[in-house]
């Protein structure tokens, strides 16, 4: 058998990679983005009221712009799967959960 | 003259002279200092913990200092006595600055200072190499500042030529100040790695680092590698010469060259012997550069042959075969020892975890040590090789983040370039869970740090440790993108790696592989409690290459995230809630290795998980009245091998049988109980309830018709001696040679009694040290360097080194109403005995 070693050369220059339009779900919106949508925070809470304290706990706090409902809930469970995905289709009919233009 | 032996310390004021003076050569022109590179500067130094000044004036008299040899961590001391013992237990303070994350161990200040003799060359040249320091270091040479470091763990050196004495005797001052919150884990605080001394002829050398062996391809002709080399101040009628030999001693390739500053040199080993997990072959090249006959400077490399690829559908291969890497992330301390980077501790670190199946380490979050990469070479674990924690976002007020933009391409260069070399290290990771990734400027420096590991070394990929969302999809321009995914749909925040770490995320994978199809993926850190599903996951997924558990051996630090909360239903889920215990909790207690090295209950099932044994048994501590318990985030049960539970007669326990077979039956006293079957949903657990009564709990599995596996528990007696097990047969006698003796409490049939605390009180005869004593208890109780230790789980451990000279050593141990354990080593040796 005949194995060559793979190669990883730099690249050239930096470009900031282009963004892509897309429709979020759920999983794809960190906390802190729910938390901009006045109603989708609010129905978040309104489903599970635990959300208020989880968002103050030393180690969500400073990482909300980066986890998701459904990592919190992957540490700390607090839903079904079942009732995450409810309350998805239910912010998927708000208009303000909008597509994330570039 | 063994290289070892050029300094045997120092007497006093007056050093040993480290290369003979007025060498004549080969060439017979006479020289004021012979090429002796790596020479170890360990032993011999004088330590003051505490604030001072002035320290560094070589005629400031240092006698009353304590002499220490290296490698030395003084957080792992203990602090000077105080009035409130329950503010202080050895090493260990209640008001540390650093409370959970530093373990509640102290920092501060302290100096060590050096006399050596040695003359100032006219035409050579003299280097000091430090592999690591914690944390701030400055460091004087007769009083000359040479420099200032503040990356606790990178290598540095400094030049000591032109302040070298004319008389030879010299004095080196170093200062090392660990202050303030720089840190999530414990990181001890001191000269916790090895020191070396590097003297060449003349000016003309091998760069530090220079040299870099790949290899480029295996086939029918043999192996083919390539040699980088980088040289400094050559001058002319310069060549060099590389030699590739054997275990045997026999030089299977070879090639000459006129010097050049930047070399790149292909060589075939006919025949070659591949590097992998299970047959880690070594070889050794030797680089020699010289003019005539003269060698102006010899570098040895050790390295491996191995060609490693990762794709989306074929895996992970090492050699052309598919492997899984089964991971595991540990910090850099040594338990009891501290961070101190004895090669003896550093070696055992990779024993352990190859002995419990791990095949990969992820050491977390910064470089290791030379001695613990080498071992991994050794012994065959592959690395992934992580460089920093932080970017330009703190975790920790004064954490590495404050110098970040200063520093990180030196150090990035310096980490690459120290240990490309090594066959174990199979990706660079470019971070740990850095918080402010998606901003624009930090995508930029994610393909900086990318793009400067890619320039410094081509042969591996780049990866990093991503947790929460990995960004948005972006598409990359063709001049930024990696070879071949211009344009390729990605994630922001992982575009420009090659490899995608993901922690806790183990929901992500699948929907990540299929908005991204290209991408290989591995579990950078998991939760122990994941462990089946873990790797149910990666054995059904190409693109899921392995996993790495936090952790594979607990550390001290980041204390109490491990273990279980027992209380009231209430109280025990609030604390099981919150990240860790505090005080007196000083160990993380989440690895599945314990601060001793022995086995913890998650290991066990990862035994079963990983196939090293078809059956397990744990039996569920039985609980206060009216109490429950809560594992913690990375914790478990408190389950234990253990049918010993006195006062539990007649109450039901828990006892979980892991397994893979389909059926379990259960036995005690040789009455068969009941008899369970397990399908593919019971993730190879199935639980029984049964009345404890005293005897023999028995286990037995099956596949279908056929027996597979038998354990059996069985309830011990009382105490009656002490065991003392040293760990190897074969011991040195030099100072940094450590000796590692279990101690075990154990019944009349010679069983460990599970939960025996037990004070013991060492005696130590011959030419040996303590160095520390403990147990794997992950709560602060004492001093670990003290003779006296309780046990935990009836085991404890002592760690002595040799004070210099080969000889028997006789070990006692006491305890209350026990036969006293006895331990015969012969350190220098390969004889050694216990009882």
């Amino acid at each position: 058998m005949e194995i060559d070693a793979p190669v990883y050369p730099p690249a050239t220059a930096f470009e900031l990679p282009v963004a892509v339009s897309f429709k979020p779900r759920l999983a794809d919106m960190t906390i802190a983005e729910l938390m901009k949508i006045p109603d989708a925070w609010a129905i978040v809470l309104q489903r599970f009221p635990v959300m208020a304290t989880v968002i103050q706990s030393p180690l969500a706090k400073p990482n909300l712009h980066l986890i998701t409902l459904y990592l919190v809930n992957a540490f700390r469970p607090f839903a079904t799967p079942e009732e995450l995905a409810t309350l998805d289709a239910e912010l998927q009919r708000l208009p303000s959960f909008m597509v994330l233009a570039p | 003259m063994d290289r070892r032996e050029f300094l045997a310390g120092t007497a006093g004021a007056a050093g040993l002279a480290l290369v003979p003076a007025c060498a004549t050569l080969p060439d017979g022109a006479a020289r004021d200092s012979a090429l002796a590179r790596g020479l170890p500067f360990d032993n011999g130094w004088r330590f003051r913990r505490g604030e001072g000044e002035g320290f560094e004036i070589p005629g400031f008299d240092d006698t009353a200092w304590r002499s220490v040899d290296l490698p030395h961590d003084w957080s792992i001391e203990d602090l000077p006595a105080q009035a409130d013992p329950e503010r202080i237990r050895g090493p260990f303070d209640r008001d540390a600055e650093g409370t959970t994350a530093s373990g509640y161990t102290v920092g501060g200040e302290g100096w060590y200072r050096k006399r050596f003799q040695l003359r100032r060359p006219v035409s050579g040249r003299v280097e000091i190499l430090f592999e690591g320091m914690y944390l701030d270091s400055d460091v004087w040479l007769n009083g000359q500042l040479l420099g200032t470091h503040v990356n606790g763990y990178t290598a540095f050196a400094y030049d000591l030529t032109p302040h070298l004495s004319a008389s030879g005797d010299n004095v080196l001052a170093v200062r090392v100040r660990n202050l303030g919150r720089n840190s999530r884990w414990y990181t001890g605080s001191g000269i916790y790695r090895h020191v070396w001394l590097d003297v060449w002829p003349e000016q003309a050398r091998i760069e530090r680092w220079g040299v870099g062996v790949f290899t480029r391809r295996l086939g029918k002709a043999g192996a083919e590698i390539e040699i980088d080399t980088q040289l400094r101040d050559i001058g002319a009628g310069v060549q060099v010469d590389w030699r590739v030999i054997d275990t045997k001693g026999r030089v299977v390739a070879k090639a000459t060259q006129p010097a050049a500053a930047q070399m790149r040199q292909p060589l075939r080993i006919a025949a070659p012997k591949l590097w992998s997990i299970e047959r880690p072959a070594l070889y050794l090249l030797e680089t020699d550069l010289r003019r005539g006959g003269l060698l102006l400077d010899r570098m040895q490399t050790r390295f491996g042959l191995r060609i490693v690829s990762f794709d989306a559908r074929e895996g992970m291969q090492l050699n052309g075969k598919p492997i899984k890497m089964r991971g595991g992330c540990i910090h850099h301390d040594n338990g009891l020892l501290g961070t101190a980077a004895f090669d003896t501790a550093e070696d055992r670190k990779v024993r352990l975890l190859k002995a419990r199946g791990f095949n990969a380490v992820r050491p977390s979050h910064n470089p290791f040590s030379p001695a613990f990469l080498e071992a991994c070479d050794r012994r065959g674990l592959l690395v992934v090789a992580e460089t920093f924690d932080v970017w330009r976002k703190a975790k920790e007020p004064k954490d590495y983040s404050v110098h970040f933009d200063r520093h990180w391409r030196d150090d990035l260069n310096t980490i690459v370039r120290s240990a490309r070399h090594h066959p174990s290290i199979v990706m660079w990771s470019i971070g740990n869970e850095i918080q402010e990734r998606d901003k624009p400027e930090n995508l930029e420096l994610q393909w900086l740090l990318a793009n400067d590991v890619r320039r410094l070394d081509p042969t591996r990929p780049v990866t990093a440790a991503i947790h929460g969302l990995p960004g948005r999809p972006v598409r990359p321009s063709e001049k930024a993108a990696r070879q071949g995914y211009a344009d390729v749909l990605d994630a922001s925040h992982t575009v420009f790696l090659d490899v995608v770490g993901y922690n806790y995320k183990l929901i992500d994978f699948e929907p990540d592989h299929a908005r991204y199809p290209q991408r290989v993926f591995y579990g950078s850190e998991s939760q122990p409690r994941d462990v089946r599903a873990m790797w149910e996951l990666i054995e059904r997924s190409p693109f899921v290459v392995g996993d790495f558990v936090w952790t594979a051996m607990d550390h001290l630090g980041e204390t109490g995230i491990g273990g279980s909360v027992v209380a009231e239903p209430e109280e025990a889920k609030r604390l099981g809630a919150e990240f860790g215990s505090k005080w007196p909790w000083v160990n993380s207690f989440c690895g599945d290795i314990d601060l001793i090295g022995q086995q913890k209950p998650q290991s066990r099932v990862r035994d079963v998980v990983w196939g090293l044994s078809p059956l397990e048994i744990a039996v569920q501590r039985p609980l206060p009245e009216g109490h429950i318990e809560v594992p913690r985030g990375w914790g478990w049960s408190d389950e234990q091998p253990n049918w010993t539970w006195p006062g539990a007669e007649g109450r039901t326990l828990a006892v979980r049988v892991y397994t893979v077979g389909d059926r379990v039956e259960l036995h005690l006293n040789g009455r068969k109980l009941d008899s369970k079957t397990l399908t593919p949903a019971d993730f190879k657990l199935v639980e029984f309830a049964v009345p404890y009564h005293p005897g023999v709990l028995e286990a037995v599995a099956f596949r279908g018709a056929t027996r597979i596996g038998r354990k059996r528990l069985a309830t011990v007696g009382a105490p009656m001696s002490i065991r003392l097990a040293p760990e190897q047969s074969r011991t040195g006698a030099r100072r940094g040679d450590l000796v590692y003796v279990l101690v075990e409490i154990v019944d009349a049939e010679s069983r460990c009694v599970f939960d025996a605390r037990t004070r013991i009180q060492l005696e130590i005869g011959g030419p040996a040290e303590l160095v520390a004593f403990g147990s794997a208890n992950p709560q602060a109780v004492g001093s670990l360097q003290s003779p006296e230790a309780q046990t935990w789980q009836g085991r404890a451990l002592v760690i002595l080194r040799g004070t210099g000279s080969a000889g028997h050593v006789e070990l006692r141990a006491h305890g209350e109403g026990l036969v006293a354990g006895v331990a015969v080593l012969h350190l220098g040796n390969a004889r050694g005995a216990s009882r």
